[in-house]
């Protein structure tokens, strides 16, 4: 016999009558893409953890805003990127910022889409590719990386995306152009070097 | 470029995501087929979409769900109408499962963490052989005292200049490139009631453009977002008037005369950070501009090397302050125990340096090579001189950069 899943419309109704079991399962079955998304934006671990945790508290204060016309990753996503632009605000005014630590294992973990034995070419290679990747993105202004990601990485579809966004789906499609087009004239060097 | 390419091309995103209507579907596809520039063009686009689909997931850390409960518990959410206490006890055991599965998630991959920690980690864009371990770091810059939040004092021109670089992470050419670009197509300037670091000029309507945030020389705050960016993020902050970078006078000086100071400026402070060194600058009359360093002598001359060649293909040069004592370039030259061949041949000219107020000549001539017999004997001068205190080894050395704009009539 299957159990059932609840679904997240059930879940957020649940938390919001008071069950807050049901806002911990929602913690849970969204916080490694949440954090993914952020992590990506902001790049550095320590920063991501922060924010993350942020985007959950304001979805849980938020709570009974939400109306349950979009979804509620799409909601969820749109609480992310306010919570992000706040932090961008935020570190361009009052931080002091390291340089960034490049590449995979900047948090001492290693890539985590690993397995089995790797030629140790070939893992060095992956790594100079996922750092030159992300420091391509990191070049992007904030508006076209956070499509590029939301898109690319997050796998958003273009009506979630102009939910999450909040912007018509024509913006959309134009503003992922944009930023496609201006990463691939970012990345063309690497690629030459590496073809 | 044909008109005709240019207006599929601008579908090339749609179509990478099936998002296009069939008519125009069947339009680009019978264009690419007729036009190989606009295939390989996709390709590019392809590969594009590809190489970010495919970053590597970064799952939520070990604990998060635990960190988050820790921050809402006690909270009071207010559904419709009524106010609830949220009892977060009842979360716990869920969140304790929880941990229980990351736990064993990450000692599944602490063997691969442990074998990826052993490899050494090369530092971005860092000659390896210039930054030895425990020497520069990247780290050195998150240990730098505290920026003064509260403002300096009235009328101090110090500033404090960090740069946070997106640009780490890209090739070192691209990077110099783009950083070439910054510095010539930026300009600081200040709002707020504060004062321009650099003479207020334009910020270019580019997408290139670098974002400055900035605090005023009276306690005023002020803040320059220029549309665009995201080459490089500056951020700049002033700092209370005898700031700790400054607290000994510098004992060598560099010049650099370029035509742009201020891409000058920007590209030494990269360099500078990239070195996880921080940097203090003060602007003077005029175009010209005091960096201020304070460098471990572990590397030294690399990083003066490097700094010297931002300056290429104008004029720099090197000289010591009257500030310079012997004991120190003593402690230089004995610091590079791990490579005393290379020392012996930077040794010849740290010797000469010792004499305070001399000039040191351009850096990026070719030196000569000292006759054996000569070394050896400075070898031994050296090594009878040399402080055996530790502590001396450990002191930074003060540099000053001076950056100016060549003489209007030796243009």
């Amino acid at each position: 016999m299957v159990e059932a899943v609840p679904s997240d419309a059930a879940l957020v109704h649940r938390a919001r009558e008071g069950d807050v079991e049901a806002f911990g399962q929602l913690v849970e079955r969204h916080q490694d893409y949440m954090y993914n998304a952020v992590f990506h934006l902001v790049r550095r671990e320590e920063d991501a953890e922060d924010v993350a945790q942020e985007v959950f508290v304001r979805a849980y204060e938020n709570l009974t805003r939400f109306q349950g016309r979009a979804k509620f990753t799409t909601w969820l996503y749109g609480i992310m990127l306010n919570t992000v632009r706040s932090f961008w605000r935020r570190s361009s005014r009052h931080s002091v910022l390291s340089i960034d630590v490049p590449s995979d294992g900047q948090d001492g973990r290693p890539p985590e889409i690993e397995s089995g034995v790797e030629d140790p070419a070939d893992a060095t290679m992956r790594r100079e590719h996922v750092r030159m990747v992300r420091a391509g993105i990191a070049r992007l202004d904030d508006q076209l990386r956070e499509i590029i990601v939301l898109r690319d990485i997050q796998g958003l579809t273009y009506g979630d995306l102009a939910d999450a966004l909040d912007v018509p789906e024509g913006t959309v499609k134009s503003r992922l152009f944009r930023a496609r087009r201006e990463l691939r004239r970012v990345l063309e060097p690497y690629y030459d070097g590496v073809s | 470029m044909s008109t005709e390419c240019q207006k599929h091309r601008e579908r090339f995103s749609e179509y990478l995501d099936g998002e296009l209507g069939e008519a125009e579907r069947a339009a680009l596809e019978a264009h690419l087929e007729d036009c190989a520039l606009c295939r390989a063009e996709l390709d590019m686009w392809q590969r594009t979409v590809r190489a970010v689909s495919e970053l590597p997931f970064r799952n939520a850390p070990e604990g998060f769900a635990g960190r988050v409960f820790e921050r809402v518990r006690g909270q009071r959410i207010v559904p419709g109408r009524r106010k609830l206490v949220v009892l977060w006890t009842r979360v716990l055991p869920v969140a304790a499962m929880f941990l229980v599965v990351v736990g064993l998630t990450l000692m599944l991959n602490r063997e691969a963490l442990l074998k990826h920690a052993e490899e050494p980690e090369p530092l971005a864009m860092a000659e390896p052989e210039e930054i030895p371990a425990g020497g520069f770091g990247t780290r050195a810059l998150e240990s730098a005292p505290a920026v003064d939040e509260e403002g300096a004092a009235a009328g101090e021109a110090l500033g404090r200049f960090y740069l946070r670089d997106e640009l780490l992470g890209t090739e070192l050419d691209e990077a110099r490139r783009a950083e070439a670009a910054l510095g010539e197509r930026t300009r600081l300037s200040a709002g707020g009631g504060g004062r321009a670091a650099v003479p207020p000029a334009h910020a270019a309507a580019s997408e290139e453009t670098a974002a400055f945030a900035w605090r005023g020389t009276e306690g005023a705050t002020g803040e320059l977002e220029a549309p665009g960016r995201k080459q490089a993020n500056l951020v700049f902050q002033q700092v209370a008037a005898e700031p700790p970078l400054l607290r000994r006078p510098p004992q060598q000086v560099l010049t650099l005369i370029g035509e742009d100071p201020t891409g000058l400026l920007l590209r030494t402070v990269v360099t500078a950070n990239r070195y996880g060194l921080p940097a203090s600058f003060e602007v003077v009359e005029g175009d010209g501009m005091n960096v201020y360093l304070e460098a471990p002598q572990d590397g030294y001359d690399g990083l003066l090397r490097e700094l010297a060649g931002l300056a290429a293909p104008q004029s720099q040069a090197l000289s010591n302050t009257l500030h310079a004592k012997d004991d120190y370039f003593q402690a230089v030259l004995i610091d590079y125990e791990n490579r005393r061949n290379e020392a012996l041949e930077e040794l010849r000219g740290l010797m000469r340096a010792r004499e305070p107020g001399r000039a040191l000549g351009v850096l990026d001539q070719p030196r000569a090579v000292p006759a054996e017999d000569a070394r050896t004997d400075e070898k031994a001068e050296a090594e009878e001189a040399a402080p055996k205190e530790v502590d001396k080894l450990a002191m930074p050395i003060m540099l000053q950069i001076v950056i100016s704009r060549p003489a209007r009539e030796t243009q």
